[in-house]
This record gives structure tokens, C-alpha cells and sequence, in this order.
């Protein structure tokens, strides 16, 4: 059964083109006075092998690791997370620790085996140098996230399951929708039948009635003067 | 000379590109010519054939694009991925459906459930045929014969299959008075056919006003998972049946729809170029439009089925070619009945009665979509 991809992946050959260019770009941007290591590592420089995976699967992480400053990093700790490192995540898998040159990149490859808790859709935390071991230019770029689907697999029970579950639930919604709706016609329609409706046109009527018949008196009084003046002989 | 040639699309296209430039052409013909759906399959053809173009470099990421994403692949990336056109759609749909015939009778929901049972016998069907269980689930909600909540799903459990399954959903859409009518034929009596239904009462104000704040809360408490769709699309029924905003009712119905239409399924039509099709490989494309007809067929002859087995304990029996309209397609679903009725008698008029299973279609596809997003997502 092939099994397809539910997100986007970054190609390596792309993220190496990034690597490349961000790097180009710190040549001419650093200041070369700061002579500092500075570590990137974002979204865009993490992917995953595959973006849906099975449970018990084995889930694998590529990283590019960027120095985009002008001094060597030595033994920098890079892990995966299951949550924000900053916020109780806990590692997946054993962290790695590695060396990276100024201006230069390095690629991690991490692996960990796809658990029933790891369930739906989760968003794995890669960050590097958690600790702040190293000083660096700028401390706010280690980290990025990636997203995994983990799914059970199709066996039948489970897919009874579903399929129970959503005939049940669809009907069940349904079915006190139509009692809740016929409940309130029923008390909507005893307590004010079409009230609105009938007085507006019965006002409409009384008042086309009235002033018909006050433009009819208006004009039989009206009439009744011209034969008395007529008689007159005004 | 040679050279300039040589850095121009012809020199780039293959068989699969040249094939995905004809099914473009071919929705957009259907669209023109046939008037199939053509406010969907027009921006679908023009997205398939624009986003194939070699390289124009339309549907790529930022990071492919060194920097810069393709105009294509931000309105799929924001729009779709993101589910906001779908999302808005539902507030057009709701301000476009009048409840009014559901609401004079309520019962006929559970038609608009049964015909949701077509949908899980695809989704087993999906899942025997060796599809995950999320593009199963996309696979079987073409059934519900609803786009955005058919993109809705899919964008959310099989984002590589989107194109296939909206392009599968219009089409069949579009084909309704064509896969209806046999199956009601085939599971009705010339007497049934012949049915006339009682007269509708006058549904009160206060009912139509009542009714998208009752279904909300009904709906999404009991499957949340529903609340995306459910909530937008009660929201645009109740502008419409409120009274108070005409302007808004107005325009959800008309600018709002007209435009998210045309920028959903040209961004769907996007997402559908040769790279995709050739991951997924020609004959699970093929099984995709299979289970999506058959989808919609088991929906209508569930549906035909259940109002026939309503007629067992109803004093006032329902005509059951009212059962086939529960698949959502509104109002083509109706319509395919009331033309069905008239076939056998000319003065039998069904039409406000098939748009009650039709318009409950539209909510019980939503709270599948909900359930399977539950379970899966």
C-alpha cells in the first residue's frame, strides 16, 4: 500500500540552497569584529522523511544546522521535543551534539519510534543549545517546528468503529434536531398562529375599510351640500 | 537562438502534462458548453491548466522559490490549507438555503441522514481498496455531493488528494440528474413515483429565526468537530432569516459566494498539477472518481430506501423519490426529483418537499465531516 505524504516536505536540495544562501547573505552582513558563532535553526530548515506516519512506524528528522556566525561552533546540543522545550516538552529521542564551522552548515538526522500517544496531528520542537552553552550573536533563533501526523492502523475494528460512531452520532444529532424543531413549531404555532400575519392584514384591511369609509362620508357630505346649495339656488 | 528555445515550456512538456492540460480543457468546455456547475469547473479548468504550465514556477513554496512563493501556491496555502475559503462558503451557502420546507416538516431530516449512510459504506469500500483512513474519509464525503465541505475534510486529512476529490465532487455535482434517476427507478414503483404529498403548513417567523441558533447548539455540542462548518453556515442563514441586515444577506448571498467560488476552486484547480497525479498514480486517481459515483449513488438509494420504509408507519406517505435529494446538491438534487415526479405526472409538483432532505444533506454532510475529523484528524 503506498502511503502519500498529508504535508508539504522540504526538499534537502532545496534546504541546502537555503543554507547556502543564508549563509552568502551573513558573509556580507556580519560585522567581522564580532567575532561570535551564531546558530540558526528555523521552520523552514526542518523535515521530516515522512509527514504521516503509522504508529510503531519510525519517524526521521532532517535538520540543517546554519552558523551564520564568524566563529566556530564546538559540541552545540540539538534535541527533538514532543512540545516546547521552554514549556515542559520532553525529548523524543537522545539528543545529538555537534560542531559547526563559521559560515558554514551541518545536517542532523534524527529518529524515533511513532507511539500511540504521539496520536493525530503533533507538532515536533527541534531546538538546539536548550542550555545556552554557547554565546551567541543572536539567542533567539534555535528553534522550529515540524508537523507530524501519527495514525492507527486500518484495522477493521477500528474502522467499525468509525463508521459506528458516525452513523450513530449523525443520527443522533439529527434526530433531536428534527424533535427539537417539531417542539417548537408546535409551540410557536399554538401559543402565536401566524398571529403577526393575520393581525398585520386585518389592520390593513380595518384600515383600508376606514378610510374608505370616511372618504365615502367625506363625499356624500360633500354631495349632500351641492344639492342644498343646488336647492338654494346658489 | 537554439538556446532560447531550449529555456521555453515546449521543450518541458510531457504526456502527463499535455493530459492535465486536457482535463482543464475539459471542465472548462463542460463549464461553457453543458453549463455543468460552470461558476466551479470554470476557475477549476483555468487553475489545472495555469498551474501545469512548466516553468512558471506558480505553485511553488517560498523555499523552492528562493524566497518568493508562487501567486498559486499562496491562495491554496491561505486559502485552502488554511480552510478559510471553504470556511467561507458555508456563510454564502447559509444565507443562500431557505429552510422553510424542513422546517414545515420536520421528519424529513432523517432523509438527509440516510442519504449520509452512502458515504461510510465508501468509506469501507476506500479502506478495502487500500486507501489510508484519511483519504478514505475524503473519498467518501464526495458522497455527501457538497464541494467545500468535500474540500474542507480533504485539506484537513488528505491534502495530496484535494485536487482529485473537489475536481470528483463538482463533476458529480454537476452529473446529479444523471446518477439520481436510475437508482430511484430502479428502487421505486411506478405508484410510488406517483405519490402526492399533503400541503405544507405556513412555517412561522419566529421558527425560520430560531432554527440556525437551535441547530448550532444541537450540532456542534454533540460533535464539536462540526462547529467549524455548522457555526459559518448558521451564521449566514441566520443574516438571511433575521431580517435585520439585508445589505449583508445580500452580499453573503451574491459578491461574498461569487467570489470565494471563483478563488476556491481556482486554487483547488492549482494544487491539481502532473507532479501530484503522478505521486498518486493514474489508477488511484481513477478509484478515487469510482468510490466518489459510488458514493453518490449509495446515498440517493439510501435515502430512496429510508423514505420507502418510512411510508410503512406514515399516514400521510412521503413520495420517495424525496429520498434521493437528501445528497446534498442543492438545489440540483431537489430539482432531479421534481423532474422525476413529473415525468410519471405532470401535476404533481414534489419540488418544496425534495428541498427539505436536501437542504438537511447540506447539515448531516457537515456533521459526517465532523466525525470523521474527530476520529481522524
Amino acid at each position: 500500500m503506498t502511503r502519500s505524504l498529508s504535508f508539504p516536505r522540504i526538499g534537502t536540495t532545496a534546504m541546502l540552497f537555503l543554507a547556502t544562501a543564508l549563509l552568502s547573505m551573513s558573509i556580507f552582513t556580519v560585522d567581522p569584529s564580532d567575532a561570535l558563532p551564531d546558530l540558526q535553526l528555523s521552520t523552514s530548515q526542518i523535515s521530516l522523511e515522512e509527514g504521516s506516519v503509522y504508529i510503531d512506524e519510525m519517524v526521521v528528522i532532517n535538520v540543517t544546522l546554519i552558523n551564520i556566525g564568524s566563529d566556530d561552533l564546538f559540541n552545540v546540543s540539538v534535541g527533538v521535543y514532543d512540545d516546547d522545550p521552554g514549556d515542559g516538552g520532553k525529548l523524543l529521542c537522545p539528543e545529538k551534539r555537534v560542531d559547526v564551522g563559521h559560515y558554514n552548515f551541518t545536517l542532523v538526522n534524527f529518529t524515533f519510534k511513532a507511539k500511540e500517544e504521539h496520536r493525530k496531528v503533533r507538532t515536533i520542537w527541534v531546538a538546539a543549545d536548550v542550555e545556552n552553552e554557547v554565546n551567541e550573536l543572536n539567542e533567539n533563533n534555535n528553534i522550529g517546528t515540524a508537523q507530524l501526523r501519527v495514525m492507527l492502523r486500518e484495522t477493521m475494528m477500528f474502522v467499525l468503529t468509525v463508521v459506528g460512531r458516525g452513523l450513530l452520532l449523525t443520527f443522533s444529532s439529527l434526530s433531536l434536531l428534527a424533535l427539537i424543531l417539531y417542539a417548537v413549531g408546535y409551540l410557536l404555532n399554538r401559543f402565536f398562529p401566524e398571529k403577526e400575519k393575520e393581525e398585520e392584514d386585518e389592520e390593513v384591511l380595518v384600515e383600508a375599510s376606514t378610510s374608505d369609509a370616511s372618504n365615502e362620508q367625506e363625499e356624500i357630505a360633500a354631495a349632500s351640500a351641492a344639492v342644498a346649495a343646488y336647492k338654494r339656488g346658489v | 537562438m537554439v538556446n532560447d528555445i531550449f529555456n521555453t515550456g515546449l521543450t518541458q512538456l510531457d504526456l502527463l502534462t499535455v493530459i492535465m492540460f486536457v482535463i482543464g480543457l475539459v471542465l472548462i468546455v463542460l463549464a461553457i458548453i453543458k453549463k455543468w456547475e460552470p461558476y466551479e469547473l470554470l476557475p477549476l479548468g483555468v487553475g489545472i491548466v495555469l498551474t501545469n504550465f512548466p516553468l512558471t514556477a506558480m505553485f511553488v513554496d517560498a523555499v523552492e522559490g528562493f524566497g518568493q512563493p508562487g501567486i498559486l501556491f499562496v491562495l491554496y496555502n491561505y486559502g485552502i490549507l488554511w480552510t478559510l475559503l471553504p470556511v467561507l462558503i458555508f456563510i454564502g451557502l447559509g444565507a443562500m438555503v431557505d429552510f422553510g420546507p424542513l422546517l414545515a416538516d420536520p421528519k424529513l431530516i432523517v432523509l438527509g441522514f440516510a442519504a449520509q449512510v452512502g458515504i461510510f459504506f465508501a468509506f469501507v469500500g476506500s479502506i478495502l481498496l487500500g486507501f489510508t483512513t484519511g483519504q478514505a474519509a475524503s473519498i467518501a464525503i464526495i458522497g455527501g455531493a457538497d464541494g467545500p465541505t468535500t474540500i474542507f475534510l480533504t485539506s484537513r486529512l488528505a491534502p495530496e488528494i484535494l485536487g482529485v476529490c473537489a475536481v470528483a465532487a463538482y463533476t458529480y455535482i454537476g452529473m446529479i440528474p444523471f446518477i439520481n434517476p436510475p437508482v430511484s427507478k430502479l428502487l421505486t414503483s411506478k405508484k410510488e413515483r406517483l405519490i402526492r404529498m399533503k400541503p405544507n403548513r405556513t412555517v412561522h417567523r419566529y421558527e425560520r429565526i430560531l432554527f440556525p441558533i437551535i441547530t448550532s447548539f444541537v450540532v456542534i455540542l454533540l460533535i464539536p468537530q462540526a462547529g467549524t462548518i455548522v457555526g459559518c453556515f448558521m451564521f449566514g442563514n441566520l443574516i438571511r432569516e433575521s431580517g435585520v441586515v439585508p445589505r449583508l444577506s445580500k452580499a453573503a448571498q451574491n459578491e461574498l459566494t461569487n467570489l470565494v467560488t471563483m478563488f476556491l476552486c481556482f486554487a483547488v484547480g492549482a494544487s491539481l498539477n502532473s507532479g501530484v497525479i503522478m505521486d498518486l498514480g493514474p489508477i488511484r486517481v481513477l478509484g478515487v472518481f469510482a468510490l466518489g459515483i459510488f458514493s453518490v449513488g449509495a446515498g440517493a438509494a439510501v435515502g430512496v430506501l429510508i423514505a420507502k420504509f418510512m411510508n410503512l408507519f406514515l399516514k400521510n406517505k412521503i413520495n420517495p423519490l424525496i429520498g434521493a435529494a437528501g445528497v446534498s446538491a442543492v438545489p440540483a438534487a431537489a430539482r432531479t426529483a421534481q423532474a422525476m415526479a413529473m415525468e410519471e405526472d405532470p401535476n404533481n409538483h414534489i419540488l418544496m418537499y425534495a428541498m427539505a432532505p436536501n437542504v438537511a444533506g447540506v447539515i448531516g454532510s457537515a456533521a459526517v465531516a465532523g466525525v470523521f475529523l474527530g476520529m481522524l484528524f
